[in-house]
């Protein structure tokens, strides 16, 4: 049973003067995972912690004309109300990511932070193109959230940083399509989701954005752009010829079944044309 | 080290360290006795309380995370008026659930009774989905509920 010494920071600033200091430190705020993973009695941390439950500026919520914004310590529960969760089927993606005793303490910051796999919002705020706001003693980056990733679908977190802010910019989402498929997704099932975002204007296809998540993250960049700028609906050869990308994409990284995903794609993608969207 | 908490009301002064859940500091060291068991699965709703007014598992919540927190359980309630009237209500509908879920089933309708806005069928089918709890309707519950907020809303409305 090894004790940790508790830090609760008042700031951002006094977080990252704390992280200068301690080498080994566990950020938290809600502590959801630790204390439903960790089986025994007594919890255990790295050997210091610091709670950043109480930090004001990571609570907030802004909302400009182009984008919201989240603190990194606010609850799942408190993003019901907001973009992009205000809607189904986002807000029920977000209701199933946990029941509502774990949502009121679970903060978005520890979902997107989840060191083994991308948890089941993941995807979506990939789909909307967000942006993580990082802090540390070399100062702030801001990041896509696809940066969390590495060559071989797996998160990759940054290291004596914090997320402070999660960004997502203000679109018109013309189509959202959310399946999840396999069982949990935490803290260590086969689950994942799969989430594709489409904008439409003009009749012509302005955006579009298809990612698989779980245990890693799956997107292929020409692909979309195969779509992207097609007139609506698409036409046979692009349907076609875009979902024959996925399947060999699929293939040759091999980081999700062929066979499960592809009918899931095509799914997805026959949805989109037959959506009353316009 | 030590915290400070409010904890049905009073405020709360005790020693936690870093491994230790708010579950068992609130029975061993804050006297709380209206807690069952944790199941091995860890998939009841036994440990519920109020943090900052709403409904959190205290067996996933460390000790540490109580410190400068609202925190209320079932003991604070079981004296109110409210409580009196639901469990009157309840009896009346033969809508008691078992002594396991009974103190987090009320726990969680006291925090449904006291929202400010009067909460929507699909809420309180939400929150009772944290409860696990397999021995009643939850719509006949939500109903029962549901009225009881609205003869309370009448009763409000009394000077």
């Amino acid at each position: 049973m090894n004790l940790s010494e508790i830090y609760y920071p008042h700031s951002v600033q006094e977080l990252i003067v704390i992280m200068e200091r301690q080498k080994n430190i566990q950020i938290v705020a809600g502590a959801t995972s630790f204390g439903y993973i960790q089986e025994p009695r007594y919890l255990s941390f790295e050997p210091s912690i610091a709670c950043i439950r109480n930090v004001p500026e990571l609570k907030t919520i802004h909302k400009t004309e182009r984008m919201i914004s989240f603190g990194a310590a606010c609850s799942l529960s408190e993003l019901e109300s907001v973009y992009p969760f205000e809607k189904n089927p986002a807000r029920e993606v977000l209701r199933a990511t946990a029941n509502s005793a774990v949502r009121n303490i679970a903060t978005i910051g520890g979902h997107l932070m989840y060191q083994k796999r991308f948890l089941a919002l993941w995807p979506l705020l990939a789909c909307l193109d967000t942006e993580l706001e990082f802090k540390g003693p070399s100062g702030t980056s801001i990041k896509n959230i696809w940066y969390l990733t590495n060559e071989e679908g797996l998160p990759t977190l940054e290291s004596r940083r914090i997320l402070t802010r999660i960004r997502i910019p203000l679109q018109s989402i013309d189509y959202l399509f959310i399946r999840r498929t396999g069982g949990g997704i935490f803290p260590d099932g086969d689950g994942a989701y799969l989430v594709s975002a489409c904008s439409i204007e003009r009749n012509s296809i302005s955006n579009f954005k298809l990612v698989i998540a779980g245990q890693r993250a799956y997107r292929d960049y020409d692909a979309e752009q195969k779509i992207v700028s097609s007139p609506y609906p698409l036409t046979e050869r692009v349907f076609q010829s875009a979902l024959r990308m996925y399947s060999e994409s699929l293939l040759r990284t091999n980081f999700w079944n062929t066979e499960l995903f592809v009918p899931l794609i095509s799914q997805a993608l026959d949805n989109l044309q037959r959506s009353s969207i316009l | 080290m030590n915290i400070e908490f409010t904890l049905n009301g009073n405020l709360q002064r005790i020693t936690i360290t870093s491994v230790e859940r708010a579950f068992d500091v609130l029975i061993n060291q804050c006297g709380i006795k209206s807690f069952s068991e944790i199941s091995p699965d860890r998939d009841c709703s036994n440990c519920l309380i109020l943090y900052d007014g709403k409904p959190v598992c205290s067996y996933i919540l460390p000790a540490f995370l109580l410190r400068e927190q609202h925190v209320e359980t079932i003991e604070y309630f079981a004296k109110s008026k409210e409580y009196d009237l639901l469990s009157a209500e309840l009896e009346k509908e033969g809508l008691l659930s078992c002594t396991y879920c009974n103190n987090s089933l009320m726990l969680v309708a006291m925090e449904l009774v006291h929202r400010s806005l009067t909460p929507s069928l699909y809420e309180i089918s939400d929150i009772l989905a944290s409860l696990h709890c397999q021995c009643i309707d939850p719509r006949a519950f939500a109903n029962t509920l549901l009225k009881l907020i609205q003869q309370l809303a009448i009763a409000r409305k009394l000077p």
